[in-house]
């Protein structure tokens, strides 16, 4: 499982498929003030960018993989 | 976590070769005929990472496999490549309309094969 | 052999062959679209399948094949005769080359370049085809790639000034750089795409930006799969290689490649043909972007040459288009904006060019802003199933294609099973009469009934693997009867009828041979021209009717024509001149004894030899050839009427049951289905009439021999003790003929071999075979003897 829901945090390891999108988006609109920890992450897919620049969320943790986290950064903060 | 491929094409030396390559490149190989074995393969819970299907085949060729794939619900977004040859430009065309993410042309040497498919797919 | 290969080869042959097939359906109906998508599609796998091995002759051959045959199937070439005969003609060069690699012990194909000139030769007749085809039709091209907007200065002034330096350095120094911009569609993520993962390949760029195309909407109504991002970067990677990369959405990426901030040349303006709709949307890209440049309100220290840059680009465009720009007033807009610091005459002149052209531009071309994100959506076009294939070819999915090599092996163990099994009832005479154990003995003979039932219910499976339909032998006569029909100049429609018709392996391979044979005698010498037919009466086309079906435990062939038939007093003439008969015979053979002489060794009807079916080989060969695997052959005729071969043959010659004699002391075996029965005849009933042995049986006279004269001994045949022969009555001709011998012993089963070294010359025996007790026994054939 790439997603583990604590309280107020997503905790994203390893890949995050198109799939997950939908989970991150319901889960996101039920926690406005929720986090998403991203140090594991891996990759992403685009589904979810879409997603988290729509929700702008605070990003506890960014990806310890510095491509994804550039690409990340730059679209979360322009 | 090995990713598994689906393979459909109704050559049977085509199925051996793609399938030497992509397991010695440690994937997870699945095979099927053509559309209908594929479509019934799909249906029986197989769920690849990826499919490669070739075009032409007898009873539901690439084209019809495509289209018939991507209603399934498991397969919205799995990546499909298309195996085609240089000069099937409409087919190719076509098949991406449909729900294809790319294409390969055959031959496909070992390495390309795994190049692309790692170029579709995240993780490969 | 590498598994791969072995594979290639057994799949090339299956689908050669019925390329073969389908080649000649479609000379009769040259409209069937189906059958011709298949054989396209037959000649496209096995080119693709050519194409994993380093076979370059092969390839090249099937690589012309497969273009003509998609010429034809779009019908931009009809199929015609000569499209078979380079198709027929490449076939066979392929199957050539697979026969070659098959018998190659290597396990790499081996090096066939000294096929190289054939091959060429090959594909140039295939493409010959093709280019006729062409010069009268125009053919559909391939779709161009998406146009890429021509270079251009892109607005790197909305980027912070440190990158904007950066670049510019960079670019001055000659750096490749590359603006992309990927908005990928908004149903992409349903095709398997991954956009995000497509633009982390990219390395990392000088600049970039993440943004939406839209303003996202609440969360709640958000939808998560619908794409609506776009991405942005400027690189340091070649334009060709970005290509490459987006090479299955070339029209969801602009990519740009950067130039410096600096004047270029502009092309000499050219009257160009008017522009299609690539050009017209390339260069309303290119007049947005310069419009976007001219919008900027910054003032950078380089603004005059971002001036000039605008100028040249927009002269360059409107070229591009063939739309002559008034060159003084460019000039003029150019040199106030100069003056001015300010874009404005620019926009001004680039305003009054776009209102006098837009009556002169293509209408089709898509507003620039939207040429990306509105492209049209293509109807969903229905494909039909044009490969479909009839249901029995799905049966290959459920069958299990199995080495010939492995069945044999299987067949020889069973065999020796069989023989085996035959030693337990000696074991149980042993154990009663050597070692007194009646009660060991009574259970082995049980234990043998066990055995023996399963091992012939083996065998009985074996023999079922073996079974090949007759179909095998037959499928290469659509194409003989065809090319030796026209090399004759004569119409001939060849029937086929109960191909699927089974029987064992050896014999439908024993037929191969003769079957052709009786075949080109029957298109040479028994089918005739149109030209005599129609003067005869008779429709142009002859007819050739091979067919196939099972009587019992015989599998019967049957080869019949229309032709002119075999005139009986011609081969009695034949038969005389040759010395075959004498006088006698000449008056007295009824019509079918004469047509029956052809079968005598020597005789041959042709007035002259054919390169066809003459060369002495006569119709006794076909006899032997048949005869050698237990089969008859009959043939009728009706004088201009046709001819009607019939061979009947036994489904299975893998096991024979013999009878065992005795003979000077010697056990022999005799096939059990010569045998009629077996009798005892007291020495007073045998007569010498006409210095013949006889006797009657039945109140019949039957003639006797007695095998050791067969033999060629000098022995005289043992009577029992009450002074009978054994006598073993055999039908080979018409009538019953008696063989004397010393004794009739028991049936039993046998794997017949046939006789190899020295003995292979004897002639009277059928073979060998090892007997259970390990003796060898030497089975006789009663047809070669008498």
């Amino acid at each position: 499982m790439a997603l583990a829901f604590k309280k107020v945090t997503v905790v994203v390891s390893e890949q995050m498929t198109v799939e997950d999108a939908e989970v991150l988006l319901d889960w996101l609109i039920k926690h406005p003030r929720g986090r998403i920890n991203l140090s594991a992450c891996t990759h992403l897919h685009a589904a979810n960018l879409q997603v988290l620049m729509a929700a702008r969320p605070r990003i506890s943790a960014w990806p310890r993989h510095a491509p994804l986290a550039a690409w990340i950064k730059a679209a979360l903060t322009p | 976590m090995s990713k598994t491929i689906l393979v459909v094409d109704d050559s049977a030396t085509m199925v051996m070769s793609l399938k030497a390559s992509l397991e010695i490149a440690g994937f997870t190989v699945e095979t099927a005929g053509d559309g209908v074995q594929a479509i019934s393969k799909l249906k029986s819970g197989i769920k690849p990472d990826l499919i490669l299907t070739d075009i032409n085949m007898p009873n539901m060729g690439g084209i019809d496999f495509i289209r018939n794939a991507r209603a399934l619900p498991g397969m919205r977004f799995t990546p499909i490549l298309a195996l085609t040859t240089e000069s099937q430009q409409a087919k190719r065309d076509e098949a991406k309309k449909l729900g294809a993410t790319g294409w390969l042309v055959k031959p496909v040497g070992g390495a390309d094969l795994i190049k692309v498919i790692k170029q579709v797919l995240p993780g490969a | 052999m590498n598994p791969l290969l072995d594979q290639f080869i057994t799949e090339g042959r299956d689908i050669l062959q019925t390329i073969g097939e389908r080649l000649l359906q479609l000379e009769d109906t040259p409209d069937d679209s189906a059958l011709m998508g298949e054989l396209f599609r037959l000649v496209h796998t096995l080119k693709g399948n050519s194409g994993l091995f380093d076979l370059p002759e092969m390839t090249r051959v099937l690589h012309a094949a497969e273009d003509l045959m998609d010429a034809v199937r779009d019908g931009r070439r009809p199929f015609d005769r000569p499209v078979a005969d380079r198709l027929l003609e490449a076939m066979d060069f392929v199957l050539a080359l697979i026969d070659e690699i098959g018998d190659s012990a290597e396990s790499a194909p081996p090096n066939t370049a000294r096929h190289a000139n054939d091959a060429l030769e090959l594909a140039n007749a295939l493409r010959s085809l093709l280019a006729a085809a062409q010069a009268t039709t125009p053919t559909a091209t391939e779709t161009e790639p998406a146009p890429s907007p021509t270079p251009a200065a892109i607005p790197f002034e909305s980027l912070p000034s440190r990158i904007q330096q950066e670049l510019a350095q960079r670019l001055e120094a000659g750096e490749p750089l590359c603006w992309l911009t990927y908005e990928p569609e908004e149903e992409c993520f349903f095709k398997g795409e991954d956009p995000f993962h497509q633009v982390l390949q990219l390395g990392e760029p000088y600049w970039r930006r993440v943004s939406s195309r839209e303003d996202w909407a609440p969360l709640d109504e958000l939808d998560a799969y619908r794409c609506i991002l776009r991405f942005e970067a400027i690189l340091n990677t070649p334009a060709e290689a970005l290509h490459e990369h987006f090479r299955y959405i070339p029209e969801q990426v602009q990519i740009v490649p950067l130039q410096p901030p600096a004047p270029s040349i502009a092309p000499a303006p050219s009257s160009e043909p008017p522009p299609d709709a690539e050009t017209a949307w390339s260069f309303n890209v290119v007049l947005e972007a310069q419009r976007e440049i001219l919008g900027l309100t910054d003032n950078p220290p380089w603004l005059s040459g971002r001036l000039r840059a605008v100028a040249t680009t927009l002269e360059a465009a409107f070229a591009s288009i063939g739309q002559a720009v008034d060159r003084d007033a460019l000039q003029q807009a150019l040199h106030s904006a100069d003056a001015s610091q300010s874009s404005q005459p620019l926009l001004h002149w680039l305003d009054e060019q776009q209102r006098l052209g837009d009556t002169q531009l293509p209408a089709a071309a898509p507003p620039p802003t939207t040429a990306t994100a509105a492209r049209p959506e293509a109807p969903e076009a229905e494909e039909p199933i044009k490969f479909g294939r009839r249901a029995e070819d799905r049966l290959a999915g459920h069958t299990l294609k199995v080495d010939q090599v492995k069945i044999d092996r299987l067949m020889n163990l069973i065999g020796e099973m069989v023989v085996t099994k035959n030693a337990l009832p000696y074991l149980a005479n042993r154990a009663e009469e050597v070692f007194g154990t009646r009660e060991l003995a009574r259970e082995i003979k049980a234990q043998y009934g066990i055995i023996n039932r399963i091992a012939e219910e083996m065998q009985d499976a074996i023999m079922q693997i073996r079974m090949m339909p007759v179909s095998f032998v037959l499928q290469r006569f659509p194409r003989l009867v065809r090319d030796t029909a026209r090399r004759l100049g004569k119409e001939v429609r060849l029937v086929m009828e109960g191909e699927s018709t089974e029987a064992d392996k050896n014999i439908i391979e024993a037929l191969a041979d003769p079957l052709v044979h009786i075949v080109r005698n029957s298109l040479d010498h028994g089918l005739e021209s149109p030209a005599e037919r129609r003067a005869s009466g008779k429709p142009s086309e002859g007819r050739l009717t091979i067919s196939a079906r099972q009587e019992s435990d015989r599998v019967v062939i049957e080869i019949s024509d229309d032709g002119r038939g075999i005139d009986p007093e011609r081969i009695r003439r034949k038969a005389y001149e040759r010395g075959l008969i004498g006088e006698p015979e000449l008056e007295r053979l009824t019509d079918q004894e004469a047509i029956n002489l052809v079968f005598a060794a020597g005789f041959s009807t042709a007035e002259q030899v054919s390169d066809l079916s003459g060369r002495g080989v006569g119709m006794d060969v076909v006899r032997n050839a048949i005869a050698c695997v237990n089969g008859t052959v009959e043939l009728h005729s009706q004088l201009g009427q046709g001819t009607r071969l019939q061979l009947s043959l036994p489904l299975s010659m893998a096991v024979t049951n013999v009878m065992i004699i005795e003979s000077a002391g010697q056990r022999f075996g005799v096939p059990m289905d010569t045998v009629a029965e077996t009798v005892r005849v007291a020495r007073n009933d045998i007569r010498t009439i006409k210095r013949r042995l006889t006797t009657v049986l039945r109140g019949r006279l039957v003639p006797l021999v007695t095998l050791n004269d067969l033999l060629g001994l000098t022995i005289e045949q043992a009577p029992n003790g009450d002074d009978e022969f054994a006598v073993l009555v055999v039908r080979i001709g018409p009538d019953p003929l008696g063989i004397i011998v010393d004794d009739c012993r028991e049936t039993i089963d046998i794997i017949l071999k046939p006789l190899t070294g020295i003995l292979a010359g004897l002639g009277g025996y059928a073979g060998s075979a090892l007997l259970g007790d390990g003796s060898v026994l030497l089975v006789l054939n009663p047809r070669e003897l008498l």
